[in-house]
């Protein structure tokens, strides 16, 4: 029974150069893992190498704290900002965000922006919607890199278990 | 049948579900039914339209998996919808207790990308891939 249109078909049919892609890249990378698996490695005690994770996790924990403490600060002005009724600039709403309580902490200026929006004539909604906008966005390079990260390890983990 | 495109969406969520809750899809739809979510959505489709009309908001008409998923995870943390009308608040809030806020979104976000895919009832031509077309 053929029950699907001609355009149908090939709207599905366009999607299959992408599946292809993905299949590409995850036999090349099954291959390179092959390889890598011939090479022996001799590692030394854990304890050599501890101290170099140990500062470098360290490190990583302040620029965290350090960013999250400048993110915390930007969002009190764009609080004050909204709350006080000022003009506002969208582009102030495109935020860095490097963690997952980054994008938390974020939350209680979205519903300000939120509320304010509801408030307001149409006409004078665009830049605060441009700003909403912005702020949905915000973080999106974390989230990417998180779950990027996320794969390659259940990947890597996928592979050991199959030996 | 299931066409092409729904069936690559499928495993897609799969292997995503899998690396970043460390579910299988079985285990996500268990952990669902206790959050209510997939009854709630159910009986309340118009919220499911307005979470992927925001989502879609300014995007390409086939967004990347990550945007996606990143798009849908930020709306329920900013609470853009009420989250009383998506799981029980409770079990939610057990759940957010036993594996931390992030994971407890993200199997949020998985369930309702899921439950869209399940139903296809709306009219997006999505499709969740990994890489941007």
């Amino acid at each position: 029974m053929i029950s699907k249109g001609g355009s149908e078909i090939l709207k599905e049919i366009a999607y299959l150069p992408q599946f292809f892609d993905l299949a590409r890249a995850l036999k090349s990378e099954r291959e390179a893992i092959e390889e890598l698996k011939h090479i022996d490695i001799n590692i030394e005690p854990p304890h050599k190498y501890s101290k170099p994770f140990e500062d470098f996790n360290r490190v990583e924990k302040d620029i965290e704290r350090e960013h999250m403490a400048d993110l915390q600060r930007k969002l009190n002005e764009l609080k004050g900002k909204l709350e006080r009724g000022k003009e506002i600039n969208p582009e102030d709403f495109k935020l860095e965000i490097i963690t997952f309580e980054e994008l938390e902490a974020s939350a209680k200026v979205y519903k300000l922006l939120k509320e304010k929006i509801e408030s307001m004539p149409t006409e004078k909604r665009a830049p605060y919607e441009q700003a909403r906008r912005y702020l949905l966005e915000s973080g999106l390079e974390y989230t990417r890199k998180e779950l990027e990260a996320n794969l390659q390890n259940y990947l890597r983990l996928r592979r050991r278990k199959r030996g | 049948m299931v066409p092409q495109r729904r069936r690559y969406a499928l495993e897609t969520l799969r292997i995503y579900t899998r690396a970043n809750v460390g579910r299988n899809l079985k285990q996500l739809d268990n952990e669902l039914r206790e959050l209510n979510t997939d009854k709630k959505l159910e009986e309340n489709l118009e919220i499911l339209k307005k979470i992927f009309t925001i989502a879609k908001e300014e995007m390409s008409s086939c967004p990347s998996f990550d945007s996606l998923f990143h798009r849908i995870r930020t709306i329920l943390i900013y609470e853009e919808v009420d989250l009383s009308e998506i799981v029980d608040k409770n079990a939610f809030e057990n759940l957010k207790k036993k594996v931390g806020n992030k994971q407890a979104y993200s199997i949020l976000a998985f369930g309702i990308i899921k439950y869209y895919i399940k139903k296809e009832r709306l009219p997006h031509p999505y499709i969740f891939i990994r890489y941007d077309p």
